[in-house]
């Protein structure tokens, strides 16, 4: 039994579930967010891309509503509350732009750019930006006692952890506009230490596309001119309640060995950016029942119980033992490499659907055992 | 589908999503063509290379080498697949170094929405059309462990998004022949890697149906991971059996496998009553470790598989 989850639900108010693709990071947020609710808490949990069956179980809907889970209807009794939202990466950059823009006609000229389009829904971090950027908002109005953050899945899951600032950097690229109005102005750039590199760019990328996609960069760029200081300054607040002990970070990962690198590579970077880190919690663990032996007496037994065609049985029990002795391997990996306590949830038959299973993967993860 | 109408392709695609087992499946049909004789070219597109990992070679990098008897591979970060462009558009040396070594370039190659997409696509195109000096291909066959499923739709689409974006114009006619070779169902074809598991099998229904909407054409849907078959009653008998002898822990172990099995089946038949006779089953292998002979082994059932039909 252990209590350091408890722990962070009550101290907490921001919980943030990171960790690669596939590995369960919506289902251990939504779990969570269940035994927050159970402890008494007013919680949210922000899920992004929850498989279908489960945002239909729980009643989530699309579009950045917070919608409340009837807990009581599902069969589950807490004194808390359980509200879910998707996060609709669209339609939240557009409620940032207008709170930022000072006027209407700002707002308007940035939706109305193709560019814009393009950037809220390509640009590499803008998912994770605009995660942070939901969380600080939603923390600041303080409707909720806990906001658990389930994150993207991104192809490196360190990218949501540098998004605020690769954002900001992007945006402060004005230079490169104040140099593009100079090109089309005169032909050249003025700037004696540019001239040469970026002109020719310039021009090439002038003659390969024809100028259209140059005048919409500085369209961009020139319609973001007032907003800069906004976005660094909601930036810059972001990072700071992360970094405050109002947050903690909890990384997931799987059994297999490939999962070392990546899981290794996310604490490092929380380590590095002062960032307050929780624990680990492995998923999909091979669990041998408690005592299990294998011995020679054991064997015997049960080569005098099955039939000759049944001898299969000795196999997948000498294969389901390697694989489990393969996760603790790993786990005790995680342990000495980073001496934070780690988690084990086992692999379920079923996919985790709804709130039935979620209640039995947070009793797993409560009651299992915890490696330190 | 047939192995040979297969692997007579020139562009085989193998997308799914996040952790399925793609880049599994693909080191594994490049074992398969490499021993029928093909000179394959396996391409990453992965921030960090998974294949050395499982091969346990060094790094793959951007530049293509032999890692095994006729498997090339090669690993593309866009951000060299785009001075790599601008470096075959940009005909002056010096010119080229000034422009890609000023940090304002990246900042500016960002905002150029789908440029790292579009270049990358581009040397997929311009790897699998790379010719001897008899004009013969220099590849038999381009194996691409893509990204997962919505990178990898960005991927396959931006041809066509570039093309009905500039309309005319140089990068139009570059980009027609990458079209050409992504819609062309004597030469690509786009293959997905499914788990028997609710979410990647609706994930694969909804993701093959955007690469129709392409007109790319769909190949084969893999099927990994999946658990030993057995039949329900006869395993209900014996663990009663096992139980009344005081064996409850032997039956928990058997069962949660068993569970499994059960569980997926509902998802196998989805994924083949849509998909079938274009669908490969992989076993789940229960090994500790994945190496080589891991790969051989899954090589070998994705063999027999393709044969029988
Ligand atoms: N312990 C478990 N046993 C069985 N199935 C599980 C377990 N944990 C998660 N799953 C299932 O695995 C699938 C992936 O889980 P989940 O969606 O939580 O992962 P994720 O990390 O959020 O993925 P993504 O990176 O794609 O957002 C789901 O179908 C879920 O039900
Ligand atoms: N048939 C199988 N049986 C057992 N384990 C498997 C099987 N196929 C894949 N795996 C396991 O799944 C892990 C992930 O596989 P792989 O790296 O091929 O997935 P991927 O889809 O390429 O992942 P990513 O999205 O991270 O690129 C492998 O390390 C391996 O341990
Ligand atoms: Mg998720
Ligand atoms: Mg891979």
């Amino acid at each position: 039994m252990s209590y350091l989850l408890d722990r962070f639900i009550d101290e907490k108010e921001i919980i943030i579930c990171g960790g690669s693709g596939g590995v369960g990071k919506t289902t251990t947020s939504a779990a969570i967010a269940i035994r927050a609710a159970q402890r008494g808490k007013n919680v949210l949990v922000l899920t992004i891309d929850p498989a279908r069956r489960l945002a239909d179980a729980l009643g989530i809907k699309i579009g950045n509503e917070e919608t409340e889970v009837p807990l009581g209807e599902l069969g589950l009794n807490a004194p808390g509350t359980l509200h879910a939202m998707m996060l609709d990466m669209k339609r939240s950059f557009d409620e940032l732009i207008e709170k930022i823009s000072p006027t209407r006609e700002v707002a308007e000229r940035i939706f109305s750019n193709r560019l814009y389009q393009n950037i809220t829904t390509a640009f590499s971090g803008s998912h994770e930006y605009i995660a942070m950027e939901k969380v600080y908002d939603i923390h600041r109005s303080g409707r909720y006692d806990l906001i658990v953050l389930d994150t993207p899945p991104t192809r490196h899951a360190i990218d949501f952890l540098e998004a605020p600032k690769k954002m900001v950097d992007f945006l402060n690229a004005g230079i490169i506009n104040i140099m593009l109005k100079l090109y089309f102005q005169t032909g050249k750039i003025g700037l004696k230490i540019f001239r040469g590199g970026i002109e020719s760019l310039f021009m090439l990328v002038e003659r390969v596309t024809g100028g259209e996609i140059l005048r919409e960069v500085s369209e961009f760029f020139l319609s973001f001119e007032g907003l800069y200081d906004g976005f660094k300054n909601r930036s810059d607040a972001v990072m700071k309640l992360l970094k405050s002990q109002k947050s903690v970070f909890l990384i997931i990962m799987g059994p297999q060995e490939v999962n070392l690198d990546e899981a290794f590579f996310l604490y490092d970077k929380i380590s590095e950016m002062g960032l307050p880190f929780g624990f680990f919690i492995m998923n999909r663990v091979h669990l041998l029942p408690e005592g299990f032996k294998w011995d020679r007496d054991k064997k015997r037994k049960l080569e005098s119980l099955i039939e000759e065609d049944e001898k299969f049985i000795f196999d997948w029990i000498e294969k389901y033992i390697s694989l489990s002795k393969r996760d603790r391997e790993v786990a005790m990996n995680v342990i000495s490499r980073t001496k934070q306590p780690l988690y084990l949830v086992p692999e379920f038959p079923e996919d985790v659907h709804d709130i039935t299973s979620l209640k039995n993967f947070i009793d797993n993860l409560m009651s299992g055992e915890i490696l330190r | 589908m047939q192995k040979s109408d297969f692997f007579s392709k020139r562009l085989l695609w193998v997308t799914g999503k996040g952790g399925v087992g793609k880049t599994t499946v693909a080191i594994s049909l490049a074992l398969l063509a490499a021993e029928s004789g093909k000179r394959v070219l396996l391409i990453e597109v992965s921030p960090t290379s998974r294949i050395s990992r499982f091969l346990g070679i060094p790094e793959i990098v951007y530049k293509e080498r032999e890692i095994l008897p006729d498997i090339f591979a090669l690993n593309i970060d866009p951000r060299y697949a785009v001075e790599e462009y601008m470096k075959l558009q940009l005909k002056f040396r010096f010119l080229y170094n000034r422009v890609l070594k000023n940090k304002l370039f990246r900042i500016f190659a960002t905002a150029l929405p789908g440029l790292d997409d579009l270049t990358t696509a581009g040397k997929i195109w311009y790897m699998e059309n790379l010719k001897r000096k008899d004009g013969s291909p220099l590849f038999d066959l381009v194996i691409v462990d893509a990204p997962a499923t919505g990178h990898c739709f960005n991927l396959l689409r931006v041809p066509r998004a570039t093309i009905e974006t500039v309309k005319f114009g140089p990068i139009k006619n570059q980009t027609q022949p990458i079209q050409d070779l992504f819609t062309d169902p004597e030469r690509t074809l786009v293959n997905i890697v499914a788990l028997p598991e609710e979410m990647p099998a609706s994930e694969t229904l909804e993701f093959a149906e955007k690469v129709r909407s392409l007109s790319i054409p769909l190949g084969v849907v893999f099927i990994n991971g999946v658990y030993p078959e057995v039949d329900e009653e006869r395993f209900m008998v014996l663990s009663q059996k096992l139980a009344n002898e005081g064996m409850e822990d032997v039956v928990e172990i058997l069962s949660s496998i068993e569970k499994k099995g059960t569980m997926q089946k509902k998802y196998v038949k989805i994924l083949e009553e849509n998909f079938a006779p274009n669908v490969v089953k992989i076993p789940f292998l229960f090994t500790p470790s994945f190496t080589r002979e891991e790969l051989i082994r899954i090589a070998t059932i994705i063999n027999v598989e393709m044969s029988v039909g």
